[in-house]
């Protein structure tokens, strides 16, 4: 007679009834009981003779000491399954649901699951009694840590499923970190650890009969699940690193949830002027920075006026944000680098979706396996603003012809398998599109040329294929491949500016781990890019050049040509881990531009070191390295520019710690230094048209960034950011020094948000920023073509304004029903309508000037639902 | 690759550049210079550019205690700035400044009529500054290489700079890099005359071989949908109008008893211009969409007294065309008390430097 040894099949401990921490804002600060001690049912006897499997599902009733008070069967599976788990389930012992840290009593609902599974064994011939069996049965307990920290990491689910076959147990971490499973039958196990936040974990434990297996397991933070890493470079090549976790992205007062616009708040941004949605990173120019989707290069990442970006925050899986001092595998700019990662669609089987919609646009998004397509995933999103609803009469109040109002939309579709365990191919289409057309029938008097037909379109789209393959248990392939086209398409009156490129990009790196504590990265990063351009417009006047006087007054320039820009790159950098907690990462990166055939080498070196393992934890972090960045196309153009000039160059240093200062809170505290040196500038040439471009400009930017966070618990998460700094450039040597542009002296900002209960989430946020900086006009003089004044431009950039500061609230009311979910907010925008100042306006002879003040206060209403 | 960014400040701009605090250019406060003609816009090589200016002192010191007219502007031209480096204005005034100072520091007004030894400098109410020959010939190999590559034909570029004081003209130390060193003091006190009393401008002229342009032509102007001034006083003049200074008939209406300007009644003036007589195409600009653009046209309103609505109107757009046809020009307002005989000047402008002008003349009750 064969004997049906018995597994204990899938245990799922599903939610709280009363409620769960995570995931329902309205029992903020309950914490659900932990299953501490698990017992194996006996398989009855009737469904083991009849080889059958049952799931009953029990209501436990669980008192504030962590024993099982009450077993209820909600829905019975009969065969005497009922009975069995009803048995096991009362010798369970938790450790009790907690509310704001007290013990309390709990109902849960709780899933047992008997598997049937044959065995070869003892018991196949003798017939042993499952009371026999439990006495050879073994014990695996475990601790979960934080990396390297070694701090315990409570809530970390923890699946133990036997290697041969049959469902797991599942249990969750308890606020030491630990958990455990006593009544184990000996054998190889699979052991799956995951936490939001973290990477995943997955080895196999042996466990003997009759002994007790301890193990510790490390999750190193990372880029997986709902934690999205904001600032440092990717591990393990980071000198920073910091982690928001999703739940903070969708809930910063004044974003509208929006992922990539919560980069805003984080210390070494500047905060951009007005409605342009720029990047300013640590004193550098906009265009000084670059950002990537997946891997892959996109000229833009805001719509219109920042009011949103172009990729929907539920599809980030991560968001790589480097301020500076960043890994060899990026270039071509001195400033920073984004580089936003897109998460991998939902692997349960079931589709998802989410419409949401507010004021200002309304998108869908749906995920799931792909029909017809085994082991394909997709996950696609759409979104359409209907700014023209309200903008259009508006504009034609105004007096101005409306042909297209103003409207964006973009799209996203990626879909996903797994060829291999190993490998993972992936292939995404997403783009974006802003366009308005408008006839201006009283154009300024200020520049009247500037009237007439105004039309503006941007646009993008991206196709790429991203390939991973662990190709080895030491060598790793990482590849992503992309062919798009950009659009830039501007005209006003008589002037256009019309440019089109198809952008292929390839980035290719293979990762080489020869030891343990060393890894070798080398790879290519190639860009080649067509581009057609068309463009009448006069030579604009360069930041803190004086006026040059109304358009219609100035000569405009013609160019009409095709070409192409090829930068092709390699780097290679090495991660080494010298002592326990110590990193070392140098690399070197050779960058070649084919339009002023030049070469740039740039070293790099970035070093960590954590000097206290234990809490309170504390880390030192420092790096140095060369940045270079080729000229932009119109400064090498023969027309616009000067053919031949070089990269500008930037050397980075920075230093820092990161301090731990309780469990929830952290301080860091970074010190930067960059020094610019090549930078382009130009002067007018002595006899004619145009301007000659050199590298002689330089300067500085040197500054401080702290950051002190709460990082999220049940109810609360906030931070303080604070920035000091002051960039400068010099246009020629022998000039006088003058603060850049983009120079923000202090930008401290302030967040928070707080969960109510019973849905209601609470935020706001505070900001306080060093006005920006204006070149004044101290005069005008008349333009007889233009008929109007050109403005006698002061020193440039001498001009501080009045300091920002601006109050933004949020409120969040969520409803979790069976299958969905309901949610409403409300984002008020400038609560207390400050008149922020952010340009001077002048009078038409710029003898009498006022403040231009940015927007007012502006609530806006959205609802969105989840599947 | 310029950036979008770079590009949507400047579209918000232009959208929200109507309507602010300031008193509109079109309302005339101060000595203000309206508009500066070249007979010939796109002057060639070798020939002449016969300038002048339309200004009007509406300065409170232009005025003695009885609303008497007490003072005649000085007017001066300066020229002789050619392919100035990166074609821009300021790039002249090193030039200039020389130029002046040879004159003596204190030139005071010539006798009218004298004509400077050096012919480029002028205190007439008129000016001619003689084109060279080689104006384009001047510029660099490489610059005229560019425009080869661009497919535009080759110009010269001259800068004609002119000023008009309330006083007299003095050179002073130039105090910014694109401001002129000149200065307008009181003939009697000395003192330094603000920019009430004193306007600086600058006239770009581009010089081709062979492309021309005219200056647009104004056929008439509309008050209230009818021609106006067209009638001489010496025909009589038709009820609800009377003769007015310039031996014109000229329209009567009352001054707006209103206490808000919004709520004053309403005047509709356009000036009147025909499609076929002042459409050109932008020959200088290569085809866009394989059309050559058509020339820029638009209308600046100025008044004396009363209010305007618009500034400006567009009249022919380069890619649109002519946007004329239903527009309706400016809407005045007179101003809340009677102020006489009042004038509304219309200047009409091309995007390649020609100009033209007329006034309606108002007598508000």
């Amino acid at each position: 007679m064969r004997f049906y040894s018995l597994t204990i099949a899938t245990i799922a401990l599903v939610v709280l009834v009363a409620a769960r921490a995570e995931g329902q804002p309205g029992q903020a600060g309950l914490q659900p009981p932990v299953l501490q001690q698990f017992v194996e049912a006996d398989y009855p006897p009737e469904a083991k003779e009849k080889k059958l499997e049952g799931v009953v599902i029990l209501q436990l009733e669980i008192s504030a000491e962590g024993k099982v008070t009450r077993v209820t069967v909600v829905n019975p599976a009969g065969h005497g399954f009922d009975e069995a788990a009803v048995e096991a389930a009362k010798k369970f012992v938790f450790q009790p649901a907690l509310r704001d840290g007290k013990p309390i009593a709990s109902k849960i609902p709780f899933k047992y699951t008997f598997s049937w599974k044959p065995t070869e064994g003892p018991g196949d011939k003798q017939g042993d009694k499952p009371v026999e069996q439990k006495a050879k049965r073994a014990i695996l307990r475990g601790e979960v840590q934080i990396g390297n920290s070694r701090e315990p990491l409570q809530g970390a689910r923890v699946r133990v499923t036997p290697t041969g076959g049959g469902a797991g147990v599942e249990l969750t971490t308890n606020t030491n970190g630990t958990w455990e499973l006593s009544e184990l039958a000996p054998g190889k196990y699979r052991v799956e650890v995951e936490a939001p936040g973290y990477q995943s974990l997955e080895v196999v434990e042996e466990v003997e009969t009759g002994q007790a297996t301890e193990v510790i397991y490390r999750l190193q933070a990372a880029n997986q699940g709902f934690e999205v890493v904001i600032k440092g470079e990717r591990p393990p090549r980071e000198v920073t690193k910091r982690t928001i976790e999703q739940r903070e992205l969708s809930r910063i007062p004044g974003t509208n949830g929006d992922a990539l616009r919560a980069l805003q708040n984080l210390p070494g941004v500047a905060r951009p002027p007005g409605l342009a949605g720029l990047l300013i990173v640590r004193g550098s120019a906009p265009q000084d920075t670059q950002i990537f989707v997946g891997g892959t290069l996109v000229p833009l990442v805001y719509h219109f006026g920042g009011l949103s970006s172009v990729i929907p925050t539920e599809m980030i899986e991560r968001l790589d944000f480097y301020p500076g001092n960043f890994s060899a595998q990026y270039g071509r700019v001195t400033g920073g680098i984004v580089d936003v990662g897109i998460r991998s669609p939902k692997s349960d089987g079931k589709y998802h979706g989410l419409i949401q919609a507010d004021f200002i646009d309304a998108r869908v998004m749906a995920e799931g396996p792909v029909p017809f397509l085994k082991n394909w995933m997709f996950i696609g999103g759409a979104r359409r603003s209907y700014v023209d609803v309200w903008l259009k009469p508006a504009l034609e109040a105004a007096g101005a012809g409306v042909t297209t109002a103003p409207v964006y939309y973009d799209y996203q579709l990626f879909l996903e398998t797994r060829p291999t365990n190993n490998s993972q191919v992936r292939i995404g289409l997403y783009g974006s599109d802003d366009r308005l057309e408008i006839l201006i029938k009283n154009p300024a008097a200020q520049d009247p040329t500037l009237g007439g037909d105004l039309g503006l379109r941007t646009g993008f789209w991206r196709l790429q294929a991203e390939y991973k393959h662990q190709l080895t248990d030491r060598l790793r392939l990482n590849s992503v491949l992309a062919y798009g086209y950009n659009t830039i398409n501007f005209n006003v009156g008589a002037l256009y500016f019309k440019l089109d490129t198809h952008p292929v990009t390839n980035r290719l790196e293979f990762s080489y781990k020869p030891d343990k504590r060393v890894t070798l990265n080398v790879g290519q990063d190639i860009l080649y890019n067509p581009y057609d351009i068309d463009l009448r417009a006069p030579q604009p006047p360069r930041p803190g050049e004086p006026d040059s006087g109304p358009f219609v007054t100035r000569p405009p320039r013609v160019v009409k040509e095709s070409g192409s820009l090829y930068q092709p790159a390699a780097f290679a950098e090495a991660e080494i881990l010298p002592t326990e907690g110590g990193r070392l990462v140098p690399g070197v990166r050779l960058d070649y531009n084919k339009v002023n055939q030049s070469w740039d080498f740039s070293p790099r070196f970035n070093a960590r070191q954590i000097v206290r393992p234990q809490f309170p934890k504390t880390t030192l972090k420092g790096g140095i390295g060369v940045f270079q960045q080729p000229p932009q196309p119109q400064e090498t153009n023969p027309v616009f520019g000067t053919p031949g000039i070089r990269s500008s160059r930037s050397i980075h240093y920075t230093f820092g710690t990161e301090q731990q200062i309780t469990r929830q809170v952290d301080l860091s505290v970074e010190g930067f230094y960059k020094q610019l040196d090549n930078l382009v500038s130009r002067s007018p040439n002595i006899n004619g048209t145009g301007f000659t471009y050199s590298n002689q400009g330089s300067g500085y930017v040197v500054g401080g960034e702290f950051l002190l966070r709460y990082r999220p618990d049940a109810r609360f998460f906030g931070w303080l950011a604070y920035t000091l700094s002051r960039s400068t450039r010099r246009a020629r040597p022998g000039e006088p020094l003058n603060l850049f542009q983009y120079d923000q002296t202090h930008i401290l900002t302030t967040l928070g948000s707080y969960r109510l209960g019973r849905g209601w989430e609470f935020g706001a946020r505070f900001r306080v920023v060093s006005g920006p900086l204006d070149t004044p006009c101290v005069g005008g003089i008349y333009s007889g073509a233009a008929g109007s004044y050109a403005c006698i431009s002061g020193a440039p950039f001498s001009e501080r304004l009045p300091t920002f500061h601006q109050l933004d609230l949020r409120v969040d009311k969520r409803w979790d029903f069976q299958t969905w979910k309901l949610s409403l907010y409300l984002d008020i925008l400038n609560v207390y309508n400050r008149g922020n100042v952010e340009s001077l306006d002048y009078n038409y002879n710029f003898t009498k000037r006022i403040y231009q003040t940015g927007l007012p206060i502006i609530p806006s209403l959205g609802i969105r639902g989840e599947m | 690759m310029l950036r979008r960014a770079s590009l949507l400040p400047l579209s918000f701009a232009i959208l929200t550049s109507c309507g602010n605090a300031f008193e509109p250019a079109s309302s005339i406060q101060s000595l203000r210079i309206l508009a500066v003609r070249n007979e010939e816009p796109y002057t060639p090589p070798g020939g002449t550019a016969s300038l002048s200016l339309l200004y009007f002192d509406g300065s409170r010191r232009a005025f003695d205690a009885q609303g008497n007219r007490k003072r005649k502007p000085q007017i001066l031209w300066l020229g002789g700035c050619f392919n100035p480096p990166g074609d821009l204005y300021y790039g002249c005034f090193p030039i200039l400044a020389q130029l002046f100072a040879s004159r003596g520091q204190s030139p005071g007004a010539p006798p009218p009529g004298e004509v400077n030894p050096l012919e480029y400098i002028s205190f007439n109410e008129t000016f001619q500054l003689k084109i060279p020959k080689d104006i384009i010939a001047r510029r660099p190999p490489e610059e005229l290489d560019v425009f080869q590559t661009q497919g535009i034909p080759p110009y010269g570029l001259s800068y004609v700079f002119f000023a008009v004081c309330g006083g007299e003209i003095r050179p002073v130390p130039s105090e910014t890099p694109s401001g002129l060193p000149l200065g307008c003091f009181d003939k009697e006190t000395n003192e330094r005359l603000g920019e009430d009393d004193f306007v600086i401008g600058y006239l770009p002229i581009y010089s081709f071989e062979k492309i021309t342009n005219k200056n647009p032509v104004i056929e008439g102007v509309q008050f209230e949908g009818v021609p106006a001034m067209n009638r001489p006083c010496t025909e009589g003049c038709a009820q609800g109008s009377r003769c007015g200074s310039q031996g014109v008939c000229i329209p009567v209406i009352p001054h707006c008893t209103e206490r808000k300007v919004d709520d004053c009644p309403t005047y509709k003036i356009k000036p009147v211009l025909m499609q076929e007589k002042n459409v050109e195409k932008d020959e200088a600009a290569p085809p866009f969409n394989g059309r050559i653009p058509d020339e820029v046209i638009w209308a600046s309103f100025y008044a004396s007294d009363g209010t305007l609505k618009n500034d400006t109107a567009l009249i022919n757009d380069a890619n649109k065309g002519w946007v004329f046809h239903d527009a309706e020009g400016t809407r005045w307002s007179a101003p809340n008390a009677t102020a006489g005989e009042s004038r509304v000047w219309i200047v009409v402008r091309d995007n390649r430097g020609g100009t033209t002008w007329t006034w309606q003349d108002i007598y508000v009750e």
